[in-house]
């Protein structure tokens, strides 16, 4: 088991390694020929506008319902241990911009995306069809997986930006409700509060999970065998695990973030 | 046949903007209630006596027993990173002493049952649609009805049960996973000490707390169960049908959960306003 | 005795069954025959439950069942039991457990009757070997041959067929109509068979009956069948393109 984990490991810092030097090669591409600029931008634009098509639904309903719950739930222990509500504004603004807008858009799509991303080539590797594309010459990684890759981290950073500002302003709201603090008032806390530095760790974080969330979701589609319930299990594989590294990372992030700011 | 039937003049904007409106809303609460439905039904054959025992602790070992080493670690993380976060607010006000017991709080009210909602939802619903959807297509699930066995009852009922057991033991194990590994962190990071940080747990989480956080797993539980097994159970046609209704499963899932937690603190902070405070 | 009387059964606009009127005998091997989307499969559907009929009877035993309830259907389900197009085998359980599994559910047989009726089962399809097999890693056929045994091992007095030797290859197509024969004989089972399988209806048959939109175009023995004046019935025997069905 233990040597079954770090040779995924190595697959995945394999995968991770072949996917940016081949990133690499299709930039270097769309520098020096005309013809693939055309292909590989069309292609890019493509896949940004499915991947964050798909997500975008899920990720901003949930993101919404998360900055209400987490001015409930402040408000809550606030008024336990301070004995007052004023600086829950501020409070619930930190946590949504430094953590909750890039996880929970993560782990939404890790299950939403990364599970299709893993289905698909999954299915193309029990037909037989990643071959095939060897076969004429055509590199999986390069093809399959650098789209991917790249429409992930741009899609990533746009919806945790945008979900950054639907939980402040579902915030605003239920404070405005139930604590009877105005939309101004809210704004003036909250902006006391939060800094540049967050909202830089915010897109630092995005641009982080945008490209865990492909890469764990692809190597698990190649790692696929068996029939149909291969790719079932590979796509619970992909989304269990895609969620526990970012949780990991972030804690990292989080701590050095708070080192070093 | 509805070619036949006369198109409604909807001729005036504000008519049309109410069409638009109206289907998916309908289409939602349709939705709705044959989930309500399939929960009744699952309701009444998980209610009698006779039950497949075996099978509740096949699925209790494979729902439950498998997820315990993903809880323990995102149990640790996920407190980590709520300690850092809540020591950072309370370090202005010079309050860190509070620290151990608002994680610890905040841990047995929201964030453990919920992040094992979404662990149990990203590990076991889309897999219960894809498992059961597959029996669906190939028949299995009709073959069943044939030997006389109840497929309510042989394979949702004990999905049901293990999956509510679980999210309790896994949200238990969880919330104490969750508040070492703040309190670890409390140390290391923010130098609080175990023994203040342990103080004052007892004066911020009461029984109220985690009674709570119990009801909430449950819902979860009912909810991922219900909402799995029923894309599941409700597959037509073949392979593309079945992941169709996973990926169904992990948006309503995802979208579901949040929506019920937020529901779920409102209610309980009224509640315990009402009968503890006031 | 089975009697279906009248069955009318629509999905959506399109009419599938159109006054159906069916009897069957015990102890007979009667075939359903016909093109696809007649409303073969569906006919039989409705004796197990699987479907309701829009309008009129269907009586098995001298009881109408037409508007059972599930749980009275599982009653039915003990007594008449189905075998599908697709193996339909439960991919978590052995081959034995599956033959085990409507044993263990409605019989209050010990451990060891079950193990004894298991492998007596699987040896009706020369299979006794493969009871700890797990379905994926038989061969079609032999899944096709488990299904079988599985849906006999309640030694059921009616067996329903769905196209049983639809897909399959001409020396597994030959086995199961063997098999057929065999349960018929060896169990007395009254069978009946879906099937547009020419082949199967010459080896096995009592009696043919022909759907054709959805109304019983032809009633009688294969011999009848097979020198038919009909011109429907000609077309259809004989398989050529043209001629009167659509």
């Amino acid at each position: 088991m233990v040597f079954g984990f770090f040779r995924v490991l190595g697959r995945a810092f394999q995968l991770y390694g072949e996917t940016i030097a081949y990133l690499g090669a299709t930039i270097q591409d769309v520098f020096t020929s005309k013809k693939r600029r055309q292909q590989v931008i069309t292609t890019w634009l493509d896949q940004i506008y499915w991947i964050g098509n798909k997500s975008a639904s899920i990720v901003l309903s949930t993101i919404a319902f998360v900055g209400m719950i987490s001015i409930v739930e402040m408000s809550f222990q606030m008024n336990r241990v301070l004995h007052s509500t004023d600086f829950v504004p501020g409070f619930a603004a930190l946590i949504i911009f430094r953590e909750f807008a890039s996880v929970i858009p993560a782990a939404m799509m890790a299950g939403k995306v990364g599970a299709g991303i893993t289905a698909e080539i999954g299915s193309m590797q029990i037909t037989e069809q990643v071959d095939a594309l060897r076969l004429i010459s055509l590199n999986p990684v390069k093809h399959l997986v650098v789209p991917r890759f790249v429409a992930c981290v741009v899609a990533m950073i746009l919806l945790s930006s945008i979900a950054s500002l639907v939980a402040f302003t579902t915030a605003m709201m239920v404070t405005d409700v139930k604590l009877q603090i105005s939309p101004e008032m809210f704004v003036n806390t909250a902006l006391f509060f939060v800094g540049p530095s967050d909202l830089w760790v915010n897109v630092f974080k995005a641009f982080i999970f945008g490209q865990i969330i492909p890469i764990i979701a692809s190597l698990y589609g190649f790692l696929t065998r068996g029939g149909a319930e291969g790719v079932g299990l590979a796509c619970t594989k992909a989304v269990v695990y895609s969620g526990l590294v970012i949780v990991i990372l972030d804690f990292f992030i989080t701590w050095a973030a708070t080192a070093i700011l | 046949m509805e070619k036949t039937l006369p198109k409604p003049a909807a001729d005036t904007a504000l008519e049309r903007a109410a069409a638009v409106i109206a289907r998916p809303v309908s289409g939602f609460l349709e939705e709705m209630g044959r989930l309500l439905f399939f929960l009744r039904e699952i309701a009444l054959a998980g209610w009698s006596r006779h039950q497949y025992w075996d099978v509740v602790r096949y699925q209790l070992f494979q729902v439950g027993w498998r997820s315990v080493p993903i809880a323990v670690l995102a149990g640790v993380f996920v407190g980590g990173i709520f300690a850092i976060q809540i020591h950072d607010n309370l370090y202005e006000f010079g309050a860190t002493a509070m620290l151990g017991g608002i994680s610890a709080s905040i841990t047995v009210r929201e964030v453990g049952p919920l992040m094992i909602a979404l662990l149990l939802g990203g590990r076991i619903g889309a897999f219960t649609t894809a498992e059961l959807g597959t029996m669906n297509v190939t028949d299995q699930i009709d073959a069943m009805r044939c030997l006389a066995t109840d497929p309510i009852k042989y394979l949702v009922v004990p999905r049901f049960y293990a999956l509510i057991i679980m999210s309790w033991v896994l949200t238990v194990i969880g919330i104490v996973i969750g508040v070492l590994g703040a309190s670890f962190v409390a140390w290391s990071i923010a130098h609080v000490n175990f023994y203040l940080f342990f103080s004052n747990i007892a004066a911020l989480v009461d029984l109220y707390s985690f009674i709570s956080g119990l009801v909430k797993s449950m819902v979860f539980g009912v909810f991922i169960s219900t909402v799995s097994c029923y894309y599941g159970f409700h597959t037509r046609g073949g392979a593309e049908d079945v992941g169709r209704n996973v990926n169904r499963t992990v948006v309503i899932l995802g979208i579901g959960l949040l929506c019920i937690d937020y529901v779920l603190a409102v209610l309980n902070d009224a509640l315990y306003y009402a009968f503890f405070k006031g | 005795m089975i009697v279906f009387r009248d069955l009318f059964k629509s999905f959506g606009s399109n009419q599938v069954l159109r006054g159906i009127n069916i009897t069957v005998n015990e102890g007979e091997t009667l075939f359903i025959i016909g093109s696809s989307g007649t409303g073969k499969s569906v006919t039989i559907k409705h004796l197990v439950g699987l479907l309701k009929a829009d309008s009129g009877e269907i009586w098995l035993d001298g009881e109408e069942i037409t508007h059972y309830d599930e749980r009275q259907f599982m009653h039915v389900r003990k007594k008449c039991s189905m075998v599908f197009q697709a193996p339909a085998l439960f991919d978590s359980l052995s081959v034995g457990e599956n033959v085990a599994f409507p044993l263990r559910r409605h019989t209050r047989l010990s451990e060891k009757e079950i193990r004894d009726r298991v492998i007596e089962t699987l040896s009706l399809v020369n299979l006794s070997m493969y009871a700890d097999a797990m379905p994926h890693e038989i061969s079609g056929s032999m899944a096709k041959r488990v299904s079988l045994a599985r849906s006999i091992a309640l030694r059921p007095k009616y067996v329903l067929y769905d196209e049983p030797t639809t897909g399959a290859d001409p020396i597994t197509a030959n086995t199961l109509n063997a098999l057929i024969k065999d349960f018929a004989r060896k169990l007395k089972v009254t069978s009946i068979v879906v099937s547009h399988d020419m082949e199967s209806v010459r080896q096995v048959a009592d009696r043919v009956i022909m759907l054709y939109k959805g109304k019983v175009q032809f009633d009688g023995s294969p011999q009848a069948l097979f020198s038919s004046a009909d011109p429907i019935v000609r077309q259809f025997v004989t398989g050529v393109a043209e001629g009167p069905m659509e």
